[in-house]
């Protein structure tokens, strides 16, 4: 025969289960978990969030918790105090929780404290693998290594218009706009938070597609708290930072230790104010470097023209002084050629005179009216003189020509001279 | 034909003269012939050295005056 069916109500089963749970897990227990959904509901301030563990992106096990108010506010603050963040999706908590069962909720984790330092070393952990992912990936430098433009004149802010930093920011810009004008557009994002890497991701991504359009592009943040600053570090808007087509500037304003997204943008100024004077300082630098060239040019040129013209007036002296010389150097050499030339005409005529009177007196000497003077006598026969007693025979008549008159002879035989 | 010759003419032949006179025996005959041409010649010379010399002064005394 088979045995009656023994039938329980739900409630009884439920008060079985709880009186095996509260008697099995009486104790505390400290779990570590991530945080899937916060589920905290302000009004109430109570909390109740779904916690899971995952092996990759399989989850294999999943459990709900609750964290009444009075704990949650002191809870938080100790993970803010701790962590520089509230606790919200996606950590890794350490807790120390009872495990409650109720007949009409269920199975549930009652979370009594979390351990911060457990989650800032995961946080740590998880910021040194994405450094490490970005920089396996070959893009951690690459925005660095992008050119600014030497005037950024088109800016992408992204920022919110509420944030005191953005307004810091924008009234430096305005301070300098007689002198030149920046043309911005502001690209509103949450700037922290847990929603911040989505906001931010987003708004990037925007100004990529119109990347063209701007010099560079800055974030800008500041009076907002320290608080939730983590997104900063997350590894989708680090990555879309690293890998901007044009130059990232970061003007987050924290005091905390530097994020992965300051580290991957093109120049991390800290705060807003110096941003803006980043760009502020490009416009002056060039602005001093033009200035500064127009001055060397103008008195390179003057010292130029100064110098060109004293080589002028040397180069008139010169040519003064040294035509003056060369001219009086040639009417000396012209006066002294002269000088020559008469000493040389007179020498030559005193020559010529002389001869002429050594001719003169030669001649005189040779006349035959000299030579009669001395007594000499000339001898003619037939009008021709004769040297030689041979050149005559007796009875010749010879003609005599003294210095005065002539005397006519004729020549005896010579026989009769010898005969006696 | 006497006015027509030129100085160093005259001279080349005042100095023949003079040589043939000196030292080869000249007859009487041609000697006074001779001497009546060499003094014309002296005289051709004198004239034509003085005129030169006049010219080549008057132009030295222009050039002095010109150098100053």
């Amino acid at each position: 025969m088979e045995a009656e069916k023994k039938i329980f109500s739900l409630s009884d089963l439920a008060r079985s289960l709880r009186s095996v749970i509260e008697r099995h897990y009486s104790s505390t227990y400290w779990v570590k978990a991530e945080v899937a959904k916060l589920n905290h509901y302000p009004r109430s301030g109570h909390c109740y969030p779904d916690l899971v563990e995952k092996t990759g992106d399989q989850v294999v096990a999943q459990m709900r918790a609750t964290i009444w108010a009075g704990d949650y506010k002191s809870i938080n603050q100790k993970f803010i105090e701790v962590t520089g963040q509230p606790l919200c999706e996606g950590m890794a908590i350490l807790f120390q929780t009872s495990v409650t069962y109720h007949p009409v909720y269920g199975l549930s984790l009652q979370i009594q404290q979390i351990e911060p330092s457990f989650t800032l070393g995961q946080m740590a952990y998880e910021k040194q693998k994405n450094i490490e992912r970005l920089k396996a990936e070959g893009i951690f430098d690459r925005n660095k290594t992008l050119p600014m433009p030497l005037l950024p004149r088109k800016l992408a802010i992204v920022s919110v218009e509420t944030s005191k930093g953005y307004h810091d920011f924008l009234k430096i810009l305005e301070a300098y706009n007689n002198k030149f004008t920046v043309w911005h557009k502001l690209f509103p994002a949450l700037l922290q938070g847990d929603k911040a890497v989505e906001s931010l991701t987003a708004q990037l991504r925007l100004i990529r597609q119109k990347a063209h359009l701007f010099d560079m592009a800055a974030i800008i943040r500041g009076g907002g708290g320290d608080v939730g600053l983590n997104c900063y570090d997350h590894y989708t808007l680090s990555r879309e930072i690293a890998n901007f087509p044009i130059p990232v500037i970061t003007g987050i304003g924290h005091a905390t230790n530097e994020t992965i997204a300051e580290m991957v943008a093109w120049q991390n100024k800290v705060t807003p104010t110096d941003v803006a004077y980043f760009i502020v300082g490009r416009f002056t630098e060039f602005e001093n470097r033009t200035h500064a060239a127009f001055n060397t040019i103008a008195a390179r040129s003057q010292q130029a023209i100064t110098t060109q013209s004293q080589r002028l007036v040397r180069s008139a002296g010169y040519l003064r002084s040294f035509s003056t010389k060369a001219l009086q150097k040639d009417k000396m050499v012209l006066s002294a050629t002269i000088n020559q030339l008469q000493s040389n005409t007179f020498r030559f005529f005193e020559k010529e005179k002389k001869e002429l009177e050594h001719f003169q007196t030669k001649i005189n000497l040779l006349h035959p009216e000299e030579i009669l003077k001395r007594g000499f006598s000339i001898t003619l026969l037939n009008g021709k003189s004769i040297k030689s007693q041979n050149q005559v025979k007796p009875g010749d008549l010879i003609n005599t020509i003294l210095m005065e008159g002539s005397i006519e002879s004729i020549i005896q035989p010579k026989t009769q001279k010898n005969e006696r | 034909m006497k006015d027509n010759i030129t100085y160093s003419q005259a001279i080349e032949e005042l100095e023949a003269i003079v040589n043939e006179i000196e030292n080869e025996d000249i007859s009487v005959d041609v000697l006074s012939e001779k001497v009546k041409r060499a003094s014309v010649l002296i005289a051709i010379c004198r004239k034509a050295l003085h005129t030169t010399e006049e010219e080549v002064k008057k132009i030295l005394e222009e050039l002095n005056r010109e150098k100053s």
